[in-house]
């Protein structure tokens, strides 16, 4: 095996519990999103197009649907010799054994994994974000810095800057404050959960902060801070391309909603940096002799009898006759009964819709269709 | 033990009844419905059914061919025991209507045979027969029959091509054109012993100029030949006009669920395609749209092939538009199969005949 200058670490075992129903039986990275992928689809993707072949995937909670989904990695490419996607669940030792207690716990217990590598860099990813970005550039800036560490940085609304990991950095990048989830945030340039390790820093952080009981044993809230308060070289990245954490069903909602528009946010259709997936085993979509079709994304193997109207189907999802889906979201597999009329909603994926339904549409909400049929309804924040 | 079968796809002929579209490959490898190749019923049609050693005979424009098979990874058949296997066919393809499968390609590649030796049976069919088979069925009825070898048929009397099986006692007795009594259309497919093939082939070899049915055709009188009739859908393709006429069959849901939404998946290469947009103001219907396209126009009983783009205004109806078509703005198109890549120029007005479909070359703008 040759060595690799860089592998990523990709956690994905969050539960992303203000989803709700999305994420009663699914991890989040693979929530469903935009018809046809998964939201660990858009890191993966960013991996294999940035020339990272290696990715370590944390998992834990409901890992079912992700480990067979990721399966050998082929569908990202991620098969060729010496490389490979690799489930990393939590494990037992002689010791005993128990959960991943936090990010960084979950990346000390698969040390040896990195070790194997024996690369000079790790890169650190969540899998739940929806971004398109080239991980080479912010390795080069670690490189040229001569970092210990490099965090990806974003400007955020300064109302919005108490939700997240908070820098304040000098005019050459170099961090000179970090405060996680501040009340009172002296910058608005926030963490993206990005982070470029050079490995040996990473392994001797770790191992200490691994030592200390009273550690939460988190990125933000432990390794950032000991390592900054070392007066080792940490600097930040700037990305300023489309980058979104989906935590709320509205967030989720309004992110695919913006596919219909004429340019996109978040633009999938690059041709340059193609967007991966597990999903291609399903014939070309059916459109009906009675069917209406007016603005929407519709994936293969859906069938659509009904009339949709500013929304997405998703890939094998069926429209019966006489349904009428409007600005809604209708995940994979979901059936909608004849009849039903769908308003702002998004049906959950296999889930199905009983014939005549009538659900959603009150202005300001969001409803959530279960997979057992069950409805949730989220109020929008004003 | 349990009886093992390999599977044998013959690419190696040639059709001059489709236009622009053989020209650069050969016919299995013509785009079908939406997304798929002809060529991906067959081999799907064999791994459902268990078939682990699959040969593809190959046709002397195989550049398509071997870009679309490859190492067989998408039908599961990137393996170590068995797998998929590119057989050089000869540069004299079959040229007669009807035939598939020469003999001299059987010949030369007796290796693959040899090869799986362990095999009791070989499944030989051709690579243009749209159907979602169940092989395993075909295979018991071959065992339980105890027939060297079982041709499979369907009763099709509309079709005026092709061999006709003339059966008594459960066996053929001769083979006969359309129309000259017997309706059971052989589907170019057929399941032999492995040992009564390659024994054959050693007493043939001096008739390698010959295709495997002449040599049926002149020997049926002395061999034991079961058949099976299948009761599925078929979709033969021998001209344009089959073409046409088998696409449009998709539309009709009984048979697009039967080929396509059943337990047995058809499989084919991957493409990784973004989904389809609609656009404010598109109008579809009865349509097959496969992914990547931006539809803003009109598209009517018609089947659109990945990464097709049809403009505002334009009409797209009862047409067969391959993979990365462009039919801009206020275009109108009736009856037009369009390759790979062609573009319909704005403004332009293109309206096939009753009779035949107008084909537009691959690459080419209009």
């Amino acid at each position: 095996m040759q060595k690799k200058e860089c592998i990523a670490m990709l956690l994905a075992g969050g539960q992303g519990s203000r989803l709700g129903l999305l994420t009663k039986s699914i991890a989040k990275p693979a929530v469903s999103f935009g018809g046809k992928y998964r939201i660990i689809d858009f890191s993966l993707s960013n991996c294999v197009n940035s020339g990272i072949d290696t990715v370590g995937v944390l998992i834990q909670y409901r890992p079912m649907v992700l480990s067979r989904y990721l399966g050998t990695g082929e569908s990202w490419d991620l098969d060729a010799l010496d490389s490979g996607v690799y489930v990393l669940p939590p494990y037992a030792t002689e010791s005993g054994g128990n959960w991943y207690e936090g990010t960084a716990d979950a990346i000390f217990r698969n040390m040896r994994f990195i070790s194997h590598y024996d690369p000079e860099y790790v890169l650190i990813l969540s899998g739940d974000h929806l971004y398109n970005m080239d991980y080479n550039q912010m390795l080069e800036a670690h490189k040229a810095k001569g970092a210990d560490l490099t965090v990806a940085v974003r400007e955020v609304p300064w109302e919005e800057a108490s939700r997240f990991g908070i820098m304040s950095v000098d005019g050459s990048d170099r961090i000179t404050k970090f405060a996680e989830k501040p009340k009172k945030p002296e910058s608005n340039l926030a963490s993206m959960g990005i982070y470029i390790f050079t490995w040996s820093v990473l392994r001797d952080a770790l191992t200490r902060d691994n030592q200390d009981p009273n550690s939460d044993k988190d990125f933000g809230k432990n390794i950032i801070p000991m390592l900054l308060g070392e007066g080792k070289e940490l600097f930040a990245y700037h990305f300023d391309g489309f980058w979104k954490d989906v935590g709320t069903v509205e967030s989720y909602y309004d992110a695919q909603m913006d596919l219909l528009s004429d340019e996109p946010e978040f633009d999938i259709y690059r041709s340059d940096v193609p967007i991966y997936s597990n999903s291609n085993i399903y014939p070309a979509h059916r459109i009906g002799p009675d069917a209406e079709v007016d603005w929407a994304i519709i994936c293969n193997g859906s069938i659509i009898d009904g009339s949709v109207k500013h929304s997405i189907i998703g890939s094998g999802a069926v429209i019966e006759k006489g349904a009428q889906i409007v600005d809604s979201i209708v995940l994979p597999g979901a059936r909608v009964g004849s009849g039903s009329v769908i308003k702002s909603s998004i049906v959950n994926e296999d889930a199905v819709v009983a014939e005549g339904s009538v659900i959603g549409g009150k202005e300001g909400t969001i409803c959530v269709i279960g997979d057992g049929g069950e409805v949730a309804v989220s109020e929008r924040q004003v | 033990m349990r009886a093992t079968t390999i599977g044998l796809i013959s690419t190696n002929y040639v059709h001059d009844d489709f236009d622009e579209l053989t020209e650069s490959r050969t016919l299995p490898t013509l785009m079908f419905g939406g997304k798929y190749r002809l060529i991906d019923f067959a081999i799907s049609n064999m791994v459902n059914a268990g078939i682990n050693a699959v040969g593809v005979i190959s046709h002397y424009k195989y550049r398509s061919l071997a870009d679309h098979i490859s190492n067989g990874k998408p039908w599961g058949l990137a393996r170590k025991k068995g797998g998929l296997f590119m057989l050089p066919g000869s540069v004299y393809a079959s040229r007669e209507k009807g035939n598939r499968f020469l003999v001299r390609d059987l010949l030369d590649n007796h290796i693959f045979f040899d090869k799986e030796k362990e095999a009791d049976y070989v499944i030989l069919c051709d690579g243009s027969t749209v159907m979602n088979i169940d092989f395993r069925a075909f295979i018991e009825n071959h065992q339980q029959s105890g027939d060297p070898v079982t041709l499979l048929c369907k009763s099709m009397p509309e079709r005026t091509d092709g061999r006709f099986l003339e059966v008594e006692d459960g066996h053929v007795k001769a083979f006969s054109r359309a129309g000259w009594g017997s309706d059971l259309r052989f589907l170019n497919c057929m399941i032999i012993d492995r040992q009564y093939l390659v024994n054959g082939l050693e007493r043939y070899g001096a008739m390698d100029f010959s295709d495997l049915m002449e040599v049926f055709d002149e020997r049926i009188g002395y061999m034991k030949v079961g058949y099976m009739e299948y009761d599925g859908f078929v979709g033969v393709i021998e001209s344009l006009n089959d073409y046409m006429r088998v696409s449009q069959k998709l539309l009709d849901e009984d048979v697009r669920a039967e080929l396509f939404d059943g337990e047995r998946k058809i499989y084919t290469k991957p493409q990784d395609r973004t989904p389809t947009i609609y656009r404010p103001g598109s109008v579809v219907k009865n349509s097959l749209v496969s992914a990547g396209c931006v539809i803003e126009g009109r598209v009517e009983n018609s089947i659109i092939s990945r990464n097709t783009y049809v403009g505002k205004g334009a009409v797209v109806k009862d047409c067969i538009i391959l993979q990365k078509g462009r039919i801009e703005e206020g275009a109108y198109i009736r009856g037009v199969i369009s390759d790979k890549s062609a573009v319909i120029s704005k403004g332009v007005r293109l309206e096939a005949g009753a009779d035949r479909p107008i084909v537009i070359a691959k690459e080419s703008t209009v």
